[in-house]
């Protein structure tokens, strides 16, 4: 569509407040970060000291960045599962099975939305205290005891993921609801009346048709999962037992923060953003697939 | 279960500290005591540290949603060479990790002279792909026609702009604009680096005032500073309910 | 709906208006105020359930007694904060005048800030009676904490902690035992080990921090050490002798493994025989229960007891010379035995000068009184030197999370983080 003389200076003005946030805010930061990667600084030495590689060499030398690592891996898994599967499933099920409920659990999930996650970790961490917590107690009358789970490798992961999903639970509910509700129904109840298995339905019709929105929510899903995480990690674990709870994020913010290892940190930052961008990518040629098949 | 957490913090908020160590549970068995949040209002400059996070909120929330409105009306409406590229670069932006960014943005702020002022905690937030993104998505809800058909009566663009597309994504816009606020008015991390001291916090900086510390926190008085940190962001999505869950469905259509 | 319409905008424009210029705010960059007093800044780490009042009430005090200066008190939050804090500060050229030091930041801060040398700061801006401020104040013991390898001194010791025990008295009589008979670590093993057979409460809780100070107390006083001669020595057969007790209490159920928030929530709920923490604790745990009796942290048989002070030293990081006269006399002001004593009334901590020894304060504080009584025990909190001490702390939590959680055994643990260590120097 050509634009006239007017509209084009009136596209300009109005697209520019955005754009130099844009540029000011991300992209050069962004590129002062990777720059910042290759010194060794700690933000108050008037002198940077310029060491190349040396802190990516450092980060890829180090047997805790691989920890770090799997461990990002394993968050991302349980978060998928917590925060995307479960609430798409449920979506489903409330949308084409249960209709009643949905509007009470659509508002009352949504709630810890609104609530900041250092008000939630807080609270969890007593709740959830393995020895006095309201959760331990319970699980004492019935001759359970809880574990230990702030101090155990793996079970950490779990129980912060789980925290975090408290909180986004609602809004990925909402979302995957909608892109549910957008399937049509006809569609639906002509599979059921050819006897095809719910699960089937699921699994082979709703989830592909719900196609674009699907693939949004997984990828926010798994960055502001681990965005997310970090709070509950600092308030709790500060990335313990030993690394157990740590992952390139925190890692990263931890390094910034903790250590005042600026390079180290810029470093990290730069492999989670290429980590990112390159998951990203592949995401976008796999399901770009499979969404142009189904249709 | 979702619930819980809420209640338990309000319920412990008003007992004390040996109450619930000596192993009181039970919801209000205290009775209603405000004890603590007088305590809180006492100690720290609560009212002000209200504003402060009020504030911070709403000049961010109006700034963001001025700035994504406009980007998001060109985007829709003037389709020009390079539009849909600038369109995919700005969702890009929203898989970026703040790591990335904060230490940079801390050094231009302070290179501003914004350190410890509200414009200081706002300004780089200001530009937020997801506000773009839901903006664009509810403007391309409106139909087309109904712009051509403006446009033939030679309507001038700006009232196109606010008498037309405003009201109809005014829903959306509300409701992207509380759960921005809601953002805003949880966030810690920038906040804190930035805010330093107590009279300009906000919020979540003084809960964590309440919570670590040398000396350990009073529990319960970190719960009361809970239940105020909570209540208003809660208050306005109890209210705007509908409109927000709409505005996030739909958005979910596509 | 409608008037939303209109008031909502013109709600917006006004508070955006508002903070567009700046409003409600305060920069600190000034070094004079209107009517020309000097204005100093003084972060710590008081927050409002630990002595936040006091350290208000102090300045406060201070600043009504007299008319040149004004002294600005911020909360920063854990010694940590303040070295972030401090950090962005330098990068863009301020910095406060008065700062509270974390112990394990001594050499971190020493290496990497501009500071002014207390004696020197006395001898140039102090007045006639304050120009040997310095050694009037403090036992030459004590200044020797803030002095570094090089000679020179860093600052001046505020808060000084060691590690206690707190005992619960409800407990020990559940399981039968005395007090008294905890003399040795030796002794809170078997007393631990009872508690867990005879009750349904763990016997102990050693704080885990994010630091390793509870640690030293442990390792140290069985004679193994964390440095010596400036690199790592961690790796010794005491200290696998003490780390190995400690595992084992762990391994076999008898101690709690837990964060430290957990763990503390845990004691003062009554589930904890015996917690080892700082005597800053003191007041939380008295009045938050009624069981709680506190001694010193033990040793081991025939080793010297060693306790690592915690808590902070002031540091006087002003950059001018206005502000380092104002900032030398409030020092006078915060260290009279009178304002002194009154927070350290409140934090619990050990006051570090010399007047309070033999004090009314000290008789009714008995706590604190036992605690100074073993100041002879007192070591500086192990700091490895240059700037990977950060690194290098957090070497050893990682490797106390490793023996503790995972169960590597505590010869191969420490071997390994100990090699970790010295590769970085």
């Amino acid at each position: 569509m050509e634009l006239n003389q007017r509209e084009k200076i009136k596209s300009i003005l109005f697209l520019s407040p955005a754009i130099i946030c844009f540029v000011v805010f991300l992209l050069i930061p962004m590129l002062y970060t990777v720059y910042l990667s290759f010194f060794d600084w700690n933000m108050i030495r008037p002198e940077m000291d310029f060491v190349g590689l040396d802190n990516y060499i450092k980060i890829f030398t180090d047997e805790t960045t691989y920890k770090v690592l799997r461990n990002t891996f394993s968050y991302i898994g349980i978060i998928l599962i917590t925060n995307f599967c479960i609430p798409f499933v449920f979506a489903f099920v409330c949308k084409f099975v249960l209709h009643k409920f949905a509007n009470f659990y659509k508002t009352t999930m949504f709630m810890p939305g609104f609530i900041s996650l250092i008000v939630g970790s807080v609270i969890f961490t007593w709740i959830l205290n393995p020895i006095v917590g309201p959760v331990a107690l319970f699980l004492k009358e019935f001759g359970v005891k809880m574990p230990v789970w702030s101090t155990t490798e793996g079970l950490v992961i779990v129980v912060i993921s789980l925290i975090t999903s408290w909180k986004s639970f609602g809004y990925n509910f909402i979302m995957l609801y909608s892109a549910v509700s957008g399937v049509s129904g006809e569609v639906i109840e002509a599979a059921q009346l050819d006897n095809i298995p719910l699960r089937k339905i699921f699994l082979q019709i709703v989830a592909p048709m719900t196609g674009f929105t699907s693939f949004y929510m997984f990828v926010m899903t798994i960055i502001q999962g681990l965005t997310y995480v970090i709070s509950p990690i600092d308030v709790l674990t500060k990335g313990g037992p030993n690394y157990g709870s740590s992952n390139i994020v925190y890692a990263a913010y931890f390094k910034a923060f903790y250590m005042f290892d600026t390079g180290g940190a810029a470093a990290m930052a730069v492999i989670t953003l290429v980590i990112f961008g390159f998951g990203l990518f592949l995401l976008n040629e796999v399901v770009g697939k499979l969404v142009y098949y189904e249709n | 279960m979702v619930l819980y957490p809420i209640l338990f913090a309000m319920d412990n908020a008003m007992k004390t500290d040996q109450q619930v160590y000596a192993g009181l549970t039970g919801w209000l068995s205290n009775g209603i005591s405000l004890h603590n949040y007088i305590d809180i209002y006492e100690r720290v400059p609560l009212l002000r540290i209200i504003w402060n996070t009020f504030a911070i909120s709403s000049i961010n929330t109006f700034l963001t949603m001025l700035v994504s409105f406009l980007a998001s009306y060109v985007l829709v409406y003037y389709r020009f060479k390079g539009s849909d590229k600038i369109v995919g670069l700005f969702v890009w932006s929203m898989f970026i990790p703040f790591t990335v960014t904060i230490i940079p943005h801390y050094l231009i702020v302070s290179k501003m002279q914004l350190v410890n002022t509200w414009m200081g905690v706002v300004i780089p937030q200001i530009f937020s792909g997801s506000a773009v993104f839901l903006l664009i998505q509810s403007m391309r809800n409106i139909p087309l026609s109904l712009i051509e058909v403006a446009k033939l009566e030679n309507i001038s663009d700006r009232k196109i702009m606010c008498h037309i597309v405003l009201p109809l994504v005014k829903p959306q816009l509300i409701a992207t604009s509380i759960w921005f606020f809601a953002l805003t008015w949880n966030d810690f991390i920038w906040p804190n680096r930035i805010l330093k001291d107590t009279t300009s916090y906000t919020l979540p900086l003084i809960l964590q005032s309440f919570i670590s510390g040398e000396g350990g926190g009073g529990f319960t008085s970190a719960m009361a500073m809970s239940v105020i940190t909570m209540i208003i962001p809660l208050i306005l999505y109890l209210i705007f309910q509908k409109h927000i869950i709409e505005t996030f469905t739909s958005a979910g259509i596509k | 709906m409608k008037i939303m319409k209109q008031i909502v905008p013109m709600a917006m424009a006004a508070v955006l208006a508002f903070g567009a210029t700046g409003c409600g705010t305060t920069a600190s960059s000034s070094t004079t105020t209107a009517d020309g007093k000097v204005e100093i800044e003084y972060w710590h780490i008081n927050s409002e359930s630990f002595a936040g009042p006091t350290v208000t009430d102090i300045v406060k005090r201070f600043n009504e007694s007299q008319d040149e200066i004004v002294v600005k008190e911020k909360y920063i939050g854990e010694y940590q904060s303040i070295m972030q804090n401090l950090q962005a500060d330098a990068a863009v050229g301020t910095s406060p005048d008065l700062v509270q030091i974390g112990w394990s930041y001594k050499e971190y801060f020493g290496n990497n800030f501009a500071y002014t040398d207390p004696n020197e700061l006395f001898a140039e801006y102090g007045t006639e009676e304050t120009k040997n401020f310095i050694d009037d104040t403090y036992a030459e013991s004590v200044q020797a904490l803030a002095v570094l390898d090089s000679g020179e001194m860093l600052g001046m010791p505020y808060g000084m902690s060691i590690p206690m025990l707190f005992l619960n008295t409800d407990i020990f009589a559940e399981a039968g035992i005395a007090v008294e008979d905890l003399v040795t670590w030796w002794d809170v093993d078997a007393a631990a080990r009872t508690i867990a057979e005879n009750t349904d409460k763990y016997g102990l809780y050693i704080g885990e921090s994010n630091y390793v100070w509870e640690m030293q107390q442990l390792i140290e006083s069985n004679g193994a050490r964390y440095i010596t001669d400036g690199i790592c020595s961690i790796y010794s057969p005491e200290s696998v002798e003490a780390m190995e007790l400690y595992a084992g209490l762990v391994h076999d159920g008898s101690a709690l493994h837990v964060v430290i928030e957990e763990g503390r929530q845990a004691y003062l709920a009554g589930e904890v025989g015996i917690y080892m923490d700082s005597v800053a604790y003191t007041n939380i745990t008295t009045t938050t229960t009624d069981f709680t009796e506190i001694m010193v942290a033990p040793g081991w048989e025939d080793e010297e007891l060693q306790l690592p002070i915690g808590g902070n030293f002031l540091a006087v990081t002003s950059s001018t010379d206005e502000k380092k006269a104002a900032t030398a006399e409030f020092l006078t002001w915060m260290l009279d035995a009178e304002n002194m004593l009154q927070w350290n009334g409140v934090t619990g901590y050990i006051p570090p000068i010399k007047s309070a020894v033999g004090s009314e304060f000290m008789a009714e504080n008995p706590v604190i009184q036992m605690a100074y009584d073993n100041l002879d025990s007192a070591v500086p909190w192990a700091a490895f030197p240059g700037n990977n001490g950060l690194q290098a702390e957090q070497i050893l939590i990682a490797m106390r999370d490793e023996i503790l959680s995972s169960g590597t055994p505590s010869e191969e643990a420490m071997k390994k983080a100990q090699e970790e260590i010295n590769k970085m120097y």
